[in-house]
């Protein structure tokens, strides 16, 4: 025998043991659930772990949790098609999109249903599930949002929508600055312009230094209007 | 002897004397009239004298009227007060619930005399203060109207058992803002309204618009002057702030190192939170439940704020019409269909739900964290008709499933063996009973926005209000002078939480969970919620 056949012999003498080994342990019980980077070395542990702590499922049995045969989340398919065609499917995205958490990664696939949908109750809830995530990123998608009002398919009620979720954390912040913008713009009605002056009036309940620093960046008339408004607030004549 | 201890001895009295009526009334007596005496007047909305039969059944809703500032000489006039106020509340009409249901709607007045309101001694401690926005306010220790419900209800529980209590304020005053505290935000299984005899003299709307925030939980649909363009978002910037209370265990230590991974909010302790005719979004039915159409409420305002809270079309007694957004926006006497289906619920008898509790959403944990330490993960659900007057959630079904790893032997080439598996769906449920909990936003955090708090607090009737320190002794926030407040003498208003706390025992890192859960409100199950996940990174 020559010294390549003995190796490639070892070698799956090794292979064929070590899958005894796992197939062993399986039979008793699969290892707790891990991510895929941590297969080998959970699976590996096994058989020790089980004698020291029950596996996953365990633990949810003996804590009075009950196994139960439901299919598994389908959310990547309904996010996919904000557009479906059968009640049912839509349902279904308006249950997601009201009642779930949302990750960072979702915020985008979020605001791109929120630009193509052609329901406006998609695209309400859509932008509703970006403001509810209160990721960071979350407020520069809105704005993304508010940015591409020349789409005819944004109405005044959307407008007004994304500036009720627009919730800046301070004075510096990029949603202040966006607010600030918004005076200046010609092409917006008083009444938005109105909303946005009381966002940053928000602002300065929980930074009082905002004042100042907000009064000095708006234009007078609304300057004025903002100082009045956060007197009034607070009780202060 | 204390004001409450001499008129609970009278009221003692007096109910061992209307406990002996009824116990001489004959068996078969369900044409009888009651015959109360002096101190007790019954009388069903429809004019209709008070049966034993009446009293006894479930299908008829008490309400519970007490004089204030009436002396002993005035109890003939309270006693006309208080038919006038029942002819009132019915005359309102067939579109509101006091007229449509008047034939279900039985009416209890209780003498009690009083020093008279300028006294400063008057019953309940009832003052009339000045009003932090308005002319002049009403205000009372609703402690002292607690515990005299709670002792004639000891003493004739049939009686006595009101679905709300209205306080009748012995002045002819109109220019007193009136108010009513919903059931629902004083954690008592009636509501609590102050109206004054000028108010019953007037006309119909003042007693039946307070009377539908006691004893329909409802909030006002309209819009205070000033607050137009204001989102009630924008108080949720205080949420870090609060404390929560009344329950937590201890994995709550402290709300701002908790508030970025569970998503709670003041916006919905306030306008979602058990009142079911204002919402804090346009689509109220956040899961669809399979045989019930989503509900929508087409205008935005409600509670004061005119954005960040919606709610349905339909002119109603609870809107005006300062601001209306459409010809079937503003006052009627009427009520929006969403209103109907509370008093439609509230009438049913034998009783069964108006809909699903499907007001729910996952409130966390987000996405991905860093863990605390322990075996257990907390959930976080939010459920705006937990509170429900009507139709509170009675049990929580919570389900959470992961991909386990299916090991088994795979061959390579048929011939080598080696470890593989396959993700396999595991999914677990349970069932949970819902549970107080509190949150405590101490008015040093409120200073900021004082004036619109103190505004939305006296508004609502809010009184469970605790000092500092007990030398403090009570705090009567709706008649403080801002000014005057000091950081020494700063308290806490208790609000009641949407929001249910569920202990899972999911404690391996780096897995993703994915979870959902479903209410049941004794009549229906609810839709699921979309499925969140967590992953408890390292």
């Amino acid at each position: 025998m020559t010294g390549r056949r003995v190796w490639a012999l070892g070698l799956a003498l090794s292979v064929a043991l070590l899958g005894i080994f796992f197939f062993e342990s399986e039979s008793s019980s699969p290892p707790a659930t891990a991510e895929v980077a941590f297969s080998t070395h959970n699976a590996q542990r096994a058989p020790a772990a089980e004698t020291l702590a029950p596996t996953e499922a365990t633990q949810f049995e003996t804590s009075g949790w009950a196994p139960v045969v439901v299919p598994a989340p389908d959310n990547a398919r309904l996010l996919a098609e904000p557009n479906a065609s059968s009640d049912s499917q839509v349902a279904a995205l308006h249950t997601l999109l009201q009642s779930a958490i949302f990750e960072s990664a979702d915020l985008e696939t979020l605001a791109h249903i929120a630009r193509t949908t052609s329901q406006n109750k998609t695209r309400y809830l859509a932008i509703e599930a970006i403001a509810r995530a209160a990721d960071a990123r979350a407020e520069a998608i809105l704005i993304g949002l508010f940015e591409d009002l020349d789409d005819p398919t944004y109405s005044q009620e959307t407008r007004s929508q994304i500036l009720s979720s627009i919730e800046p954390s301070d004075a510096s912040s990029s949603g202040s600055r966006f607010l600030l913008t918004l005076f200046f713009r010609a092409d917006l009605p008083d009444s938005l312009k109105e909303q946005a002056l009381q966002a940053l009036v928000a602002v300065s309940i929980s930074d009082e230094s905002a004042i100042e620093v907000l009064v000095q960046q708006l234009p007078q008339t609304w300057a004025e209007r903002f100082i009045l408004a956060t007197r009034a607030i607070r009780g202060q004549s | 002897m204390t004001t409450i201890k001499r008129y609970l001895r009278a009221a003692t009295g007096l109910c061992f004397g209307v406990f002996s009526i009824f116990m001489t009334v004959p068996a078969k007596a369900e044409h009888s009239v009651v015959d109360y005496g002096e101190a007790v007047y019954c009388i069903r909305g429809d004019g209709a004298q008070c049966t034993p039969q009446m009293i006894a059944s479930p299908a008829h809703r008490k309400t519970l009227l007490l004089p204030t500032g009436y002396t002993a000489s005035e109890r003939e006039v309270f006693r006309q007060d208080f038919y006038r106020l029942v002819s009132n509340l019915a005359l309102a009409g067939t579109s509101i619930y006091a007229g449509d249901y008047a034939d279900r709607m039985v009416y209890v007045g209780f003498w009690i005399a009083s020093p008279p309101l300028e006294s400063g001694q008057a019953t309940f401690s009832a003052r009339i203060v000045p009003h932090p926005i308005r002319s002049s306010a009403l205000t009372m220790d609703q402690s002292k109207v607690h515990k005299l419900i709670e002792s004639l209800r000891k003493l004739e529980p049939q009686l006595f058992t009101p679905w709300a209590a209205i306080v009748i304020y012995n002045t002819d005053r109109t220019d007193v803002t009136a108010n009513a505290s919903p059931p629902s935000f004083i954690q008592k299984p009636y509501g609590l309204a102050r109206v004054t005899r000028g108010d019953i003299l007037e006309s119909p709307y003042i007693p039946v618009h307070e009377l539908a925030h006691a004893a329909l939980n409802f909030v006002d649909e309209y819009t205070e002057p000033g607050l137009e363009n204001m989102s009630i978002r924008s108080i949720d910037r205080l949420t870090p702030l609060a404390v929560l209370s009344g329950g937590w265990s201890g994995w709550v230590r402290a709300v701002r190192n908790l508030f970025g991974v569970y998503s709670y909010r003041i916006s919905e302790v306030l306008a979602a939170n058990g009142n079911d005719n204002v919402d804090v979004t346009k689509h109220p039915t956040r899961v669809a439940t399979p045989g019930f159409r989503a509900e929508t409420y087409e205008y935005e305002g409600g509670m004061f704020f005119g954005r960040g809270t919606y709610h349905d079309a339909g002119q109603n007694l609870m809107n005006d019409d300062r601001a209306n957004q459409g010809a079937d926006d503003g006052f009627a006497y009427a009520h929006s269909p969403a209103q109907q289906r509370v008093i439609r619920t509230a009438f049913r008898f034998p009783y069964r739900a108006g809909r699903p509790n499907d007001r729910i959403r996952a409130a966390g944990p987000r996405g991905s964290w860093r863990a605390e330490w322990g075996n257990t993960t907390q959930l976080m659900l939010f459920d705006a008709d937990k509170h429900h007057r009507f139709q509170p959630t009675v049990r929580y079904d919570v389900q959470i499933g992961w991909y386990d790893r299916d090991w088994k032997t795979c061959w390579g080439g048929g011939v080598v063996p080696y470890p593989c598996y396959e993700n396999k769906w595991v999914t677990f449920q349970k069932s949970q009973y819902p549970s107080a909990r509190n949150i405590d936003l101490n008015h040093t955090a409120l200073f900021k926005v004082a004036k619109l708090f103190q505004k939305l607090a006296c508004h609502l009737g809010i009184d469970s209000i605790k000092p500092n320190s007990a030398s403090q002794g009570k705090y009567d926030l709706c008649s403080q002078d801002l000014d005057s407040v000091t950081a020494s003498f700063l308290p806490t208003m208790v609000f009641p939480m949407p929001y249910q706390d569920v202990s899972i025992p999911a404690k391996q890192w780096l897995t993703k969970y994915h979870w959902r859960f479903r209410t049941y409100n004794g009549s229906y199950h609810s839709g699921w919620t979309g499925w969140s996940s967590f992953t408890r990174a390292l």
